[in-house]
């Protein structure tokens, strides 16, 4: 099924968009390594219905206005772009960073949201004050992050003698949007937990068994605060289990939208 | 105006470095170094900065975190203790972390409190610092440049305003209740100094109508100063050569065999300085976007080294850093090494080549160069060289040059 990829201007950012198929929407939000690696986890979900796939401003060939720095622009950046489009009841899915815009979106509003999907996600914190709840990837180096984010760590490494000079642009653009967003504090917002109860939707949290960056027990502990949430975990994967296993994921999500899909008809 | 020379070290713990760690900077243990250890080469080149102010050289101290590079972890603090303890000198702070510091009216107090301990003696500069800085400091990376310039103007208007608080809300910095002090001796500010390594990065320094120095540059440093005088002269700022400062490796001794061994023990700076581990080096939005897709394209390159690493020679080619000789260096005008006669035709001609500078800034002493021969470089540099460098005027036909180029 082809993307239609096109520009939405939202709060006066021109932003990228990608449209794909037809049906109820889904609203998908990458993670802090872009949308261009997710394209075919992002067909996949086209079965659910039509999805709305944006690169947060910063990212790929959105723009980043310099007052924007926060996730909580990104979450009130969002809520804005459902309202401007009219998406209604929508299933709205994140990944890792993506997933922190999405529970800070939901904190704030669901009345657009009928469920939601967190793809090993960050932005809360549970530990101490001196205990790395997420691992630290401007700390880690190349190798080391790819081998704690993935179960083949070739996976994780961008192929740079076949990339374009555009595509080099992208990474950059990228690695500086989510280092502006998620520098500190790191990854997380310290008052995202004590919001966390008012996700009053359908949650389900995905973990990749291996997962190093955020392991399955702060999947666990990220659930537990959220009153309608549960947490499945999949097997051969780290932290882009959307990635390494795309189609398991995909059925969890199916089964997961699909019981609702019926009870809405 | 006549030259002002300033010694320089940077305070290293060499045995940090036997046998040489992944990096010297953020990750290496704190167990390594001996606190007494430490006190003695603190002390030592606390020594010999005041011995400075007898020799009629000026000072200029800068900082480093989280390293065995450079053990002052503030420039402030030995800068105050300086104040008191010498009498004539100048004291620069080259630099202070402006944009890494959560405070800049603590910057602020500091700058106007040496000032006033030195009598009017401080010259304050400012540096946006290198890029593994931002990880022991916490500090944001992307927008670092538009944090550096807010909180220089918040120090510049803390120092110069006199009539009660002020506020400030800004982009970055947000105070109710700024009244500093005590005011800088200096009226109305210390002269200010910034740091470029670029070869087109004079034109903002000059709109501020700060010095700008640059750090064992070489040519490039030609180009800087160039586009210094050019925005200057556009915009009718001073650009006189008491705007321009080099930092070079100096060395001198009786024997240019001697002094070429001195240089190449302070060298030792040079060749542990870049030893950082990889994922420190360029923290994201520190450097432009296309400047970061660059680094993505050459980081498959084998044994690719970034021009910023390496020196140009007089023929036009380039050398890495990490395994330059003397006598290249000396050819790059990085490094200044012979006897006194050797080493003032060697700033001449450096002098000459950049169109006339006001301030050396000497690296006499560096990586294992012992105390002995330090104090030996700079008695010998001060008695030699310094008294004919003050006496240094642009050969006229270099100045019709220098003066071409800035039109």
């Amino acid at each position: 099924m082809t993307a239609i990829l096109d520009t939405t201007r939202v709060c006066g950012i021109n932003t990228e968009l990608r449209v794909i198929g037809e049906g109820r929407p889904v609203v998908y939000l990458h993670s802090g390594d872009g949308i261009k690696r997710e394209l075919d986890f992002v067909h996949g979900l086209s079965h659910l219905g039509r999805i709305h796939a944006p690169s947060h401003p910063g990212f790929g060939n959105s723009e980043r206005p310099d007052d924007f720095k926060t996730v909580e622009d990104l979450a009130y950046f969002y809520l804005d772009l459902l309202d401007q489009h009219k998406l209604d009841d929508i299933t709205l899915i994140g990944a890792s960073f993506g997933g922190w815009i999405a529970s800070e979106m939901a904190v704030r509003s669901t009345r657009r949201i009928r469920d939601l999907v967190l793809i090993d996600t960050v932005g809360a914190r549970f530990s101490d004050r001196d205990v790395v709840d997420i691992a630290d990837i401007y700390m880690l180096p190349d190798e080391e992050f790819r081998s704690r984010a993935f179960v083949d760590p070739a996976k994780g490494k961008i192929d740079i003698a076949n990339s374009s000079d555009d595509d080099l642009i992208e990474v950059s653009r990228n690695r500086i949007a989510l280092c502006q967003y998620a520098w500190s504090p790191y990854m997380h917002n310290p008052r995202l937990r004590r919001w966390l109860h008012r996700i009053d939707v359908p949650t389900l949290l995905v973990w990749g068994a291996s997962d190093e960056i955020v392991t399955v027990d702060y999947g666990r502990k990220f659930a537990a605060e959220i009153p309608r949430a549960r947490l499945e975990v999949v097997e051969q994967a780290g932290h882009f289990p959307h990635i390494e296993q795309g189609k398991r994921v995909m059925q969890l999500i199916e089964s997961f939208v699909a019981p609702a899909t019926v009870a809405a008809e | 105006m006549t030259m002002r020379v300033w010694g320089f070290c940077e305070n290293a713990y060499p045995e940090a470095w036997e046998p040489t760690p992944p990096s010297l900077r953020n990750s290496l243990p704190s167990r390594l170094m001996d606190p007494a250890k430490a006190a003695d080469i603190l002390h030592r080149h606390l020594d010999e900065w005041s011995m400075l102010d007898e020799l009629g050289m000026d000072i200029c101290i800068n900082e480093h975190h989280s390293t065995a590079t450079c053990l002052n972890s503030s420039c402030t603090l030995p800068l105050s203790i300086l104040a008191r303890e010498t009498k004539k000198s100048r004291l620069m702070s080259l630099g202070i972390h402006i944009a890494n510091r959560p405070d800049p009216i603590r910057v602020a107090e500091e700058v106007a409190l040496i000032d006033v301990y030195s009598r009017g003696r401080f010259e304050m500069g400012f540096v946006k610092a290198s890029p593994y800085e931002v990880y022991p400091a916490n500090a944001q990376p992307v927008g670092q440049q538009r944090r550096f310039l807010e909180a220089y103007d918040l120090i510049c208007k803390a120092l110069t305003s006199h009539d009660g608080p002020f506020s400030w809300e800004g982009e970055f910095f947000h105070f109710r209740d700024v009244n500093v002090w005590p005011r800088p001796y200096q009226q109305p500010l210390p002269p200010t100094w910034f740091v470029s390594m670029s070869p087109d990065g004079g034109g903002w320094i000059a709109e501020k109508g700060a010095g700008v120095g640059t750090f064992l540059s070489g040519r490039l440093s030609k180009s800087l100063f160039d586009s210094y005088r050019q925005r200057a002269r556009e915009i009718g700022k001073p650009h006189g050569p008491d705007k321009f400062a080099y930092l070079a490796i100096v060395a001198v001794a009786d024997t240019d065999e001697e002094a070429k061994r001195r240089a190449w023990e302070i060298l030792g700076y040079v060749r542990t300085s870049p030893i950082v581990a990889k994922q420190f080096v360029n923290p994201p939005g520190y450097v432009s976007v296309e400047a970061n897709a660059r680094a993505l394209r050459t980081s498959i390159i084998p044994n690719y080294v970034p021009p910023y690493a390496t020196f140009q020679l007089r023929d036009g080619s380039r050398i890495p850093q990490a395994t330059a000789s003397v006598d290249q260096l000396i050819d790059a005008m990085a490094v200044f090494a012979g006897t006194p006669d050797k080493v003032y035709e060697q700033i001449k001609e450096y002098y000459n080549y950049v169109g006339g500078f006001g301030h050396l800034l000497m690296m006499g002493q560096g990586g294992n160069l012992n105390h002995r021969d330090t104090v030996d470089n700079y008695r010998l540099f001060a008695r030699d060289v310094l008294p004919r460098l003050k006496a240094l005027t642009l050969d006229p036909q270099s100045e019709d040059k220098a003066l071409a180029a800035a039109q």
